[in-house]
């Protein structure tokens, strides 16, 4: 260290970042030799101090906390925040109905029913009209008065039609039903439990298991949920982040969807598909030491983009065939993923009924990914 | 039910926020608690002047309770000190109040200084700094930023916010030298 001034920057280095060890003695080697240093030093560990004191000392006026609250309770809500309170109350089900008739509307606007149409009237104008020797060479018209779909198997897989679907399904392969809760529906934010169903199917210890009711489940922020527990000698509350309770609505409607698909050929179809369905989540936590199992349920509301591979070449003179499906969405914020194998019955070119086993994966946030495997069973109309 | 908002985490808070439900105000509650004196401190010892610091600070969080949102990396701090700063700069805009060094002087000197004192002066002196000087000094001695932080609010290269740090207590010790010098006497 050569200069007044390269002593001095490491004075301010000092009071700012803090010097590493070998420029802290080379400083406080010159601190020991030089009066007007330990001055200087002097001076800036007073200002130093004394900043440190001001920016202790500086408090939020309390009343600020108050008219802060008092602009904020006073607040209109948003427009955007309007809505989502209004498809709350109006339910996941009315919500997905109506997502499911504007994407019908959609998809039939952009082009599958002047297909569909033109596709469903020509084996009638076959049967009628005298086509071209040309064109008898390379598909041969039904003799007059079969019906089209008889004479013609593949008119059932017919290209460009436009289906809409309907969907259950129920868990598979010992998967256990949602838990019932006695709420309303997921738009409350305290639940009450009846002890039965949530003690037998929810947690399984024994020290819980002796608890007497009532026991009370709450998801207050939409986030944090917790089960209080009322034992004799108090209250034992457990937190669970990222689990959800789910509502009533789980076993009459819960479990359903709704589509769209466009039939590219006999063996594509591209779709979009809403629904919702339940997810239980199974979480351990530690109470005194004693693990305890806790499921909870939530229904979620999703929509995907859906592609569809049929095999009708497979099947049992394209009547019954098989089918796999994967699918790619959303459900609120989470990403939603699906994959289906299944069978189709087409008992006549209008209508399939399907029936599969579907694998569904949630991808959260705030928590590991929540999987299900269902059962699922359907019917379409070709239009 | 207090306690239970202390474990959650900023992000957290803010997400129980955006879902407006009746417990957004307890989250916003908790991370008033956390944070406002800090940004309280960064608009006044910003701004120099009570009322505006606290109209500043008021609107700066009634703006974050609004837009309840998160910035990338950037820590809730910081990112409620980005929305006081903006209302900061904006307040600065409309007012052009400037103390004279000459008439500062005449209050800080002549007579003994106590530690209470010098807390005082030291507060007026800032009022002296250009506002780029003020607001790095302030981010990095009273805010604690790091200067990676600081250049995350402000915008500025890290070598540039060091270089007005340093101005900054520099500027500082010259207008409160002589009763730094004789504190440092007592």
């Amino acid at each position: 260290m050569s200069s007044l001034h390269s002593y001095h920057d490491l004075l301010q280095e000092y009071f700012d970042e803090g010097l590493s060890g070998v420029h802290e003695e080379v400083l406080f080697a010159e601190l020991g030799r030089n009066g007007e240093m330990r001055r200087e030093f002097s001076r800036m560990m007073r200002m130093h101090k004394t900043v440190q004191a001001d920016a202790a000392h500086l408090k939020a006026p309390a009343y600020a906390a108050d008219d802060i609250m008092r602009r904020i309770t006073a607040m209109p809500v948003p427009q955007s925040v309007s809505a989502f309170i209004i498809v709350r109350r109006i339910g996941a089900f009315a919500a997905t109905a109506v997502l499911a008739v504007l994407a019908t509307i959609a998809v039939v606007r952009i082009g599958g029913l002047e297909h569909s149409n033109a596709d469903v009237l020509r084996p009638v104008v076959s049967t009628t009209a005298r086509p071209p020797a040309a064109t008898h060479a390379v598909e041969p018209l039904p003799p007059t008065g079969i019906p089209a779909a008889v004479a013609q198997p593949t008119a059932r897989h017919r290209a460009n039609r436009t289906v809409v679907e309907y969907h259950k399904s129920f868990p598979a392969f010992g998967s256990e039903e949602p838990i019932q809760h006695s709420t309303p529906s997921n738009a409350i934010t305290h639940a009450s439990i009846s002890r039965s169903p949530f003690a037998d199917q929810s947690i399984r210890s024994g020290k819980i298991a002796s608890v007497e009711t009532p026991i009370s489940m709450g998801s207050d922020d939409g986030l944090l949920r917790y089960a209080r527990l009322q034992e004799e000698e108090g209250t034992v509350a457990l937190s669970l982040r990222g689990m959800s309770v789910g509502g009533a609505a789980v076993a009459v409607s819960g479990q359903m969807s709704a589509g769209v698909f466009y039939e590219v050929n006999g063996n594509h179809a591209f779709g979009i598909e809403a629904g919702q369905e339940p997810f239980v989540d199974v979480s351990t936590v530690d109470v005194d030491g004693e693990a305890v199992e806790f499921r909870s349920t939530e229904t979620l509301p999703w929509a995907m983009a859906v592609y569809r591979l049929s095999l009708p070449e497979l099947g049992i003179e394209s009547t019954v065939y098989p089918f796999a499906q994967i699918g790619a969405g959303a459900a609120r914020s989470s990403a939603l993923g699906k994959a289906q194998l299944g069978i189709v019955l087409q008992p006549e070119h209008r209508v399939v009924f399907s029936f599969g086993l579907e694998s569904t994966v949630l991808f959260r946030s705030q928590a590991s990914p929540l999987t299900a495997l269902r059962w699922t069973y359907g019917v379409g109309v070709k239009l | 039910m207090a306690a239970q908002w202390r474990t959650y985490s900023d992000n957290e808070l803010i997400a129980v926020m955006r879902r407006q439900g009746d417990d957004a105000q307890h989250a916003f509650g908790e991370l008033y608690t956390r944070y406002a004196d800090r940004v309280y401190a960064y608009c006044l010892r910003v701004l120099g002047n009570e009322e505006e610091a606290r109209d500043v600070f008021q609107e700066a969080f009634y703006r974050f309770y609004r837009t309840c949102r998160t910035d990338g990396d950037k820590s809730t701090a910081g990112l409620l000190i980005t929305v006081a700063r903006n209302l900061c700069l904006n307040s600065k805009r409309d007012r052009k109040h400037t103390v004279p060094v000459e008439e500062w002087h005449i209050v800080a000197l002549g007579s003994p200084y106590e530690q209470k004192e010098l807390l005082t002066l030291v507060s007026s002196a800032l009022e002296l700094l250009d506002f780029p000087l003020r607001e790095a000094f302030v981010l990095r001695q009273y805010q604690q930023f790091s200067y990676n932080e600081m250049a995350e609010i402000t915008g500025e290269s890290v070598d540039v916010l060091k270089n007005r740090v340093w101005r900054a207590k520099e500027k500082l010790k010259e207008l409160l030298s002589p009763i730094l010098e004789d504190l440092s006497q007592l």
